[in-house]
């Protein structure tokens, strides 16, 4: 996926869009291949992503995953031809390993051919029939390939002829074995050198033993071969280069076939490429329950039940659950809420699911409209630029911000606690500032916040997480993964659209002694704050 | 009975499927044996399958380019090779291309159709060989003979191999110093499996001279447990000493039956009788000499 066409690296961090590629990942070389250079839509191109998006979730309604995996066993045995091809273009002859790899790609591309069909995707994969015939004579066994006698009546004659003098080799060479190991009363000569020891020897050596080294007790030697031995020998190498010139010429022959057909077979690979990024994109709908978002003209963004999958595939790795979330969002927004209530969850949630969508791939909500943006930006925590470690963070992240400005583009931006390490109502200025501006022009922006009073702009929606019920389960702070447990349940996640000015409640206190801070300083911390609200 | 047949029984008297030949050193006469076993498969009628770890059966040794004894199949044997060192002629039915790599190519499944020489290249991790054996056997493979190096030999521990140790004239200056090394080697391959029952302390990694050292300082009484005898980096004395001290075991061990010998070496030649009987004695196994066709038992 050119991620990078829609953000930056820091973003794609941020909205763990790596996690999605690798759930993305396809079964072939072919679809690995497709699934890399797959490109964002452009904003304009909507009814393109549509139509993507609602076929990936048509066949993935359509099909079980028992069918969509039979596709990606079939696709996970497809060599990867390209290089045979290639060189059979350019005129190199090719090997038997070659054609055993052309011949199995073209069984395969047959087999996915009918399982495409079985699986409702109204695409198919062209099989080369061309290449299958020209290779069908060497098939062998279930995948084989053998040069086999079929291919030409000379390469069987060939090698008749060769077998006929290795055989014919073999039993001179045989008996000239086995009577010298008579002689020398062993059981055979199973080696080209042999050794006999002279206390062995009673007189000489037996005829046929040629000595290639003598020493003071033994003879290293080698089995002489006769005149007709000879003359065998000479025959059945000459047959031997006539069998292998005979092969030659049915690899030159095969290679044309393959080359002729080059084209076909790169549209077969060029298919089952398609194929492959289909039915991934089609597992990864019915796994995670992703629906087809409806495509939105303007630079907005509705959902309901919208889940960050990162998140809540890592929670439920903690036997956690995952609270969905409803979000509609035009221009500018502003989200406020207490710690732990799941605002940077909720950028997240709205910059995955709009990544998503942007690759027309099915979103995971129970139902989204989304507009397609051409950047999706996101600043604040977890953007921090590590090369520019010699400034201050506030610094790092005005220069960043800086940098993303200076594009104009249908951007999401997504701002996590922007400007929190400055003063709070230079702070606050900044922000509205910013959201004044990005509420202008192709954008659409969600910034999380501490800050409070920030929707005195008209222009500004503001929406607030629920945060803690008061009337909840007590929490057990013994340990710090039951108090979140406990918190989890007692925190409503819930974002609604606050229509008035409101002071955003942080909840920090309270839940600092949750998660077991000591008691005595969370008192104190309490007086302090009930002291200042005077 | 031949060399090959009588290597063939004692792997059968101790149900071993698959046998891997490996050598003390290079030009010990390891594809010699390999052949002999292969004959004596043929003979019986086995179909077996064969592969390398490394490279084996070359026409020429590829550091110094002298001429090697050459590994010759029968027809309908299964071999695991290179694609880049396999023959054109005579062609071999090509059975499936593995995901394997090597140096030489991806590694791929063949079987003779006709008597053919056949160079064998293969992966070089234990995992990967693991692989290629049970690969031969899917594919029709009866017993499985592996043309091994002695720094791969964990690719077979805790495997049910028979393991045939090569050495020769190429592998020390004397006779006596060839024997001593083979006897060392067996003695480290033949590292008993521990006692879970007992106190043991399990060592990761290589259990070498620096780690025997401190054990030996320690007056360390339990078991000491490697995972397999390949990570036991000591040799000669060391090894004595620290067997002397240590109770040094393994989680796999590995199966030696019979060693082998071959007194015609690359720049030397031993006497062949008395290089057997050194080995004989210094190994407590079986060993054979394919030259001689000659079986010698310690005393």
């Amino acid at each position: 996926m050119n991620v990078s066409r829609l953000c930056d690296a820091a973003t794609a961090e941020a909205l763990a869009l790596g996690w999605l590629e690798e759930q993305l990942a396809t079964a072939s070389e072919y679809g690995r291949e497709r699934l890399r250079g797959l490109e964002p839509f452009d904003p304009g191109a909507e009814s393109d992503a549509q139509q993507q998006a609602s076929r990936f979730v048509s066949i993935a309604n359509a099909a079980g995953p028992e069918v969509l995996e039979s596709i990606r066993e079939a696709l996970r045995e497809l060599p990867d031809v390209r290089g045979q091809i290639a060189r059979a273009r350019l005129g190199e002859v090719l090997t038997d390993t070659d054609f055993f790899m052309l011949l199995r790609f073209c069984e395969i591309t047959a087999r996915l051919s009918s399982l495409v069909g079985n699986a409702f995707l109204d695409e198919g994969i062209t099989v080369c029939s061309e290449a299958r015939d020209a290779l069908a004579a060497g098939k062998s066994g279930a995948f084989g390939f053998y040069l086999a006698d079929e291919f030409d009546p000379t390469l069987a004659a060939r090698r008749r002829e060769l077998q006929e003098a290795e055989a014919q080799l073999e039993r001179l060479r045989r008996q000239l074995a086995e009577r010298v190991a008579g002689e020398l009363q062993r059981a055979q000569i199973a080696t080209d050198q042999f050794i006999v020891m002279r206390d062995e020897v009673h007189g000489t050596l037996p005829s046929g033993v040629r000595v290639v080294r003598e020493a003071p007790t033994y003879f290293l030697c080698e089995l002489e071969l006769d005149s007709p031995a000879l003359e065998t020998l000479q025959q059945r190498d000459r047959c031997a280069a006539a069998a292998a010139t005979a092969e030659e010429a049915v690899r030159v022959r095969l290679t044309s076939a393959i080359a002729g057909c080059a084209d076909a077979l790169e549209l077969s690979a060029e298919g089952a490429g398609r194929i492959d990024v289909t039915v991934a994109a089609a597992r990864f709908a019915q796994h995670y329950r992703c629906v087809a978002a409806t495509y939105l003209r303007e630079p907005s963004f509705q959902i309901s039940d919208g889940r960050f999958l990162p998140l809540e595939h890592d929670l439920a790795l903690k036997d956690r659950s995952y609270v969905p979330i409803a979000l509609t969002l035009e221009r500018a927004n502003v989200l406020t809420g207490p710690n732990m209530g799941g605002k940077s969850a909720a950028l997240c949630t709205a910059g995955f699911i709009a990544a998503c969508a942007a690759f027309g791939l099915p979103v995971p909500a129970g139902k989204a409209s989304v507009g397609l943006f051409s950047r999706i930006c996101w600043l604040g925590i977890g953007a921090e630029d590590s090369a520019q470690e010699l400034l201050s963070s506030f610094a790092r992240e005005i220069v960043r911000l800086r940098h993303l400005l200076q594009e104009e583009a249908a951007t999401l931006w997504l701002i996590d606690e922007f400007a929190r390490t400055t003063a709070p109502d230079e702070a606050r200025a900044l922000l509205l500032a910013l959201l004044r501006r990005l509420g202008e022009g192709k954008n659409c922006a969600l910034a999380a916040t501490h800050l409070g009073d920030l929707d005195g702009d008209a222009k500004i929606a503001h929406f607030a997480v629920r945060g803690l019920r008061g009337d909840g389960p007590p929490v057990a702070a013994a340990a710090t993964g039951d108090a979140l447990r406990a918190l989890a349940e007692r925190m409503d996640y819930g974002i609604q659209r606050v229509s008035q000015a409101q002071k955003s409640e942080s909840d920090a206190i309270e839940l600092a002694g949750y998660l077991g801070l000591d008691k005595e300083l969370v008192e104190s911390a309490k007086e302090i704050l009930a002291r200042c609200s005077r | 009975m031949s060399v090959g047949e009588a290597l063939l029984s004692l792997c059968d008297a101790q149900g071993m499927r698959s046998i891997a030949v490996v050598g003390t050193a290079k030009n010990v006469g390891k594809t010699v044996v390999v052949g002999t076993l292969c004959a004596a498969l043929h003979a019986r009628g086995v179909r077996f399958g064969i592969a390398s770890v490394g490279r084996d059966g070359e026409t020429v040794d590829v550091v110094d380019t002298m001429p090697k004894p050459r590994l010759r199949l029968h027809p309908n044997t299964i071999a695991a090779t290179a694609s880049g060192v396999l023959s054109p002629s005579p062609a071999c039915e090509i059975l499936d291309v593995s995901n394997l790599a090597t140096a030489l190519g991806p590694v791929v499944f063949i079987k003779t159709m006709a008597p053919a020489f056949v160079e064998l290249a293969g992966p070089p991790s234990a995992s990967a060989v693991r692989a290629l054996k049970r690969r031969l056997f899917e594919l029709g493979a009866q017993r499985v003979i592996v043309d091994g190096a002695i720094d791969r030999l964990a690719a077979l521990a805790g495997e049910p191999d028979a393991v045939i140790v090569a050495t020769g004239a190429s592998a020390a200056a004397t006779a006596e110093a060839a024997a001593e090394d083979a006897g060392a080697l067996v003695q480290r391959l033949k590292t008993p499996a521990f006692d879970p029952e007992q106190p043991y302390i399990r060592i990761s990694g290589a259990l070498d001279a620096m780690a025997v050292s401190e054990l030996i300082r320690a007056n360390e009484m339990r078991q000491v447990v490697v995972t397999d005898p390949t990570r036991i980096a000591l040799r000669g004395h060391a090894l004595i000493r620290a067997r002397e001290r240590l109770r040094i075991a393994c989680e796999q061990p590995l199966n030696v039956v019979a060693v082998t010998v071959a007194s015609i070496g690359r720049d030397r030649y031993f006497e062949p009788r008395a290089l057997a009987r050194a080995v004989a004695v210094q190994t407590n196994l079986p060993v054979f000499d394919a030259y001689t066709d000659r079986l010698e038992r310690a005393a």
